[in-house]
């Protein structure tokens, strides 16, 4: 891979993980919140892929393919956790949650 | 590659499927039974572990896997953490639908501290950190009828997906500056890179770990997490993941060439801010269990000392391991005495405790004297430890902020133990009883023996490597 379109992958990499951080810091909806972490968790398996076409070696599609497995498992837990949230809190919204604090 | 090389990975691995598997078919009044099984298949393990550490310290699985003193006691203090761990949980969830799950949970928990303790790869690093937090997420939210759990849980789970992710992006930049994810490979790479993109990378890989060991920039959801979560699963995560992280962060950082990468102020920078944090934040506190989740961050304040003088001093090791296992014995002693208080949190409700529980009242005495660092207990010998190693590689500021720091803790712990011996009883104290007693005296009688059995375990520890 030439340099040039590392950039454009780099590039684009950075942007969808500026994109999901920015959502995490301003959305309250926490199925919002869980849809950009993934965005986030997306954009690192990206840049795996251009990290691993510089060096032309597998181990950057090996990691996005760990990457996707873990992202489901991490998601699957999020959810799990949004349910109770909902079942406990009758919100989703992320501040709601604060019976705790000090 | 022999398959050797991790049989107790296996074993606990093994075990925890097996006991799931168990769960699903037994009949809930016999799941205690389940406990057994996991404290069988630890101690199997920790016997499988013990026969490493005859063997030549090295690296395995083509350089991911290391086998050295650092990741073999780790790996033991962690399988002893867990065994408590086990044991204080029968009593506390003998009405839950889901009791013979937890034992599963908590043996999948621990394997991922203990993988963290041996990882020598980044791939391996990300793997440990995400198994034991997808599986804290669910210790602490266990209760999940109970809104605080629930709250426990999604704060753990927000903090940690964002590091976790922080994690990752730095993974691929330090994969994409050096082309590898071996230790051994990048610290031979890392010589010439660009400084400052090997920094940020860095920077971001720590951002992740010290999430597991609740340091500061990650150290938010401690104090939720020892508040809101069941005790025992508290007991658990605020000590298996970080003795597990401190051993990963400090091969980490070694790696690195520290003229070129400069991660040692970055790590005395996080020592600093953490111990100060963690004792601010415990100062105010009128609820127990969040009082010593605040403690514990600043007890993580203190393993960073250790970190910060890794490869300055042969003792740093020695000495980080020391004091995580004595912290480790205080830490499980006190959430002992908690959970067999019914998980009693108010400070105003163990007021006049050592006159209806004096035994219970005298382990929180211990416990929180060795967290202090009081001798004779464990806890002095382990800052003892740390204050003369960091003291010898030249960071005598980094130890004068901690005695510092020490001396502040020593205001919130008596805070607690005043009214527990001076306070007027109002009220009953009903007790768990059973494990959980066992469990309670078998840490505080760990406390102890770590302080007066130092000196032999202190030569044996003296001869621990750190690979690569």
């Amino acid at each position: 891979m030439n340099e040039l379109s590392m950039v454009y992958g780099m590039g684009l990499a950075a942007l969808l993980f500026l994109l999901g951080f920015i959502g995490v810091v301003i959305r309250r909806n926490t199925l919002f919140v869980l849809m950009c972490l993934e965005i986030m968790i997306n954009a690192a398996g990206l840049a795996f892929i251009v990290a691993g076409a510089r060096w032309s070696s597998p181990d950057g599609n090996t990691m996005f393919i760990l990457i996707i497995a873990v992202a489901a498992a991490e998601a699957a837990i999020g959810l799990g956790l949004l349910l109770q949230l909902q079942k406990r809190f009758r919100t989703i919204d992320i501040d709601a949650a604060s019976e705790m604090h000090g | 590659m022999p398959i050797g090389d991790v049989l107790p990975e296996i074993s606990v691995l093994v075990s925890a499927v097996v006991l799931l598997l168990a769960a699903s078919f037994m009949r809930q009044q016999d799941h205690w039974r389940l406990a057994i099984g996991a404290l069988a298949s630890l101690f199997a393990a920790a016997v499988l572990c013990a026969l490493q550490l005859g063997e030549p310290a090295r690296l395995t699985f083509a350089g991911v896997w290391a086998l050295d003193g650092a990741s073999i006691w780790a790996r033991l203090l962690i399988l002893a953490t867990t065994a408590i761990c086990v044991a204080l949980t029968p009593e506390w969830l003998r009405s839950d639908r889901r009791h013979g799950e937890y034992y599963a949970m908590l043996l999948l928990a621990a394997l991922g501290a203990m993988l963290l303790a041996g990882a020598a790869d980044l791939l391996q690093l990300v793997m440990a950190v995400l198994l034991s937090s997808v599986t804290g997420y669910t210790l602490a939210a266990y209760h999940r009828a109970w809104p605080l759990s629930v709250e426990a849980g999604m704060k753990y789970f927000l903090v940690g997906a964002l590091t976790n992710t922080l994690l990752m992006i730095g993974v691929t930049l330090l994969f994409g500056l050096f082309g590898s994810t071996d230790y051994a490979q990048i610290a031979k790479a890392a010589t010439g890179a660009p400084q400052i993109m090997a920094l940020i990378g860095l920077t971001l890989v720590v951002v992740g770990v010290a999430f597991k060991l609740a340091a500061v920039p990650a150290h938010t959801w401690m104090p939720d997490v020892s508040e809101g979560a069941p005790p025992p699963a508290a007991a658990f995560l605020t000590v298996a993941p970080k003795i597990g992280a401190a051993i990963a962060l400090a091969r980490l950082v070694t790696i690195f060439p520290a003229d070129v990468v400069a991660w040692r102020p970055l790590v005395a920078t996080l020592a600093v801010a953490t111990m100060t944090i963690g004792n601010l934040g415990a100062l105010g506190q009128s609820d127990v269990r969040r009082l010593l989740g605040w403690s514990s961050i600043s007890q993580s304040g203190y393993a960073l000392m250790a970190v910060t003088a890794v490869g300055l001093n042969a003792q740093a090791i020695p000495a980080l391991l020391f004091f995580l296992g004595a912290y480790a014995a205080a830490n499980l002693a006190a959430f002992a005495a908690v959970t067999q208080l019914r998980g009693r949190t108010n400070l105003a409700d163990y007021r006049g405790l050592a006159t209806a529980r004096p035994g219970i009242a005298a382990v929180l005495v211990v416990s929180f004297l060795s967290l202090v660092g009081i001798p004779p207990l464990g806890g002095f010998v382990g800052k003892l430890a740390l204050f003369v190693t960091t003291i010898e590689a030249g960071y005598a500021w980094l130890a004068v902020i901690a005695v510092i720091n020490t001396v502040v803790s020593l205001v919130y712990y008596l805070r607690v133990l005043g009214p527990v011996y001076f306070g007027d009883l109002d009220g009953p104290v009903p007790v768990l009883g059973g494990w959980a007693q066992k469990a309670l005296y078998l840490a505080t009688l760990l406390t102890i023996g770590l302080g007066i059995l130092a000196e032999p375990l202190w030569s044996e520890l003296g001869r621990v490597m750190l690979l690569p």
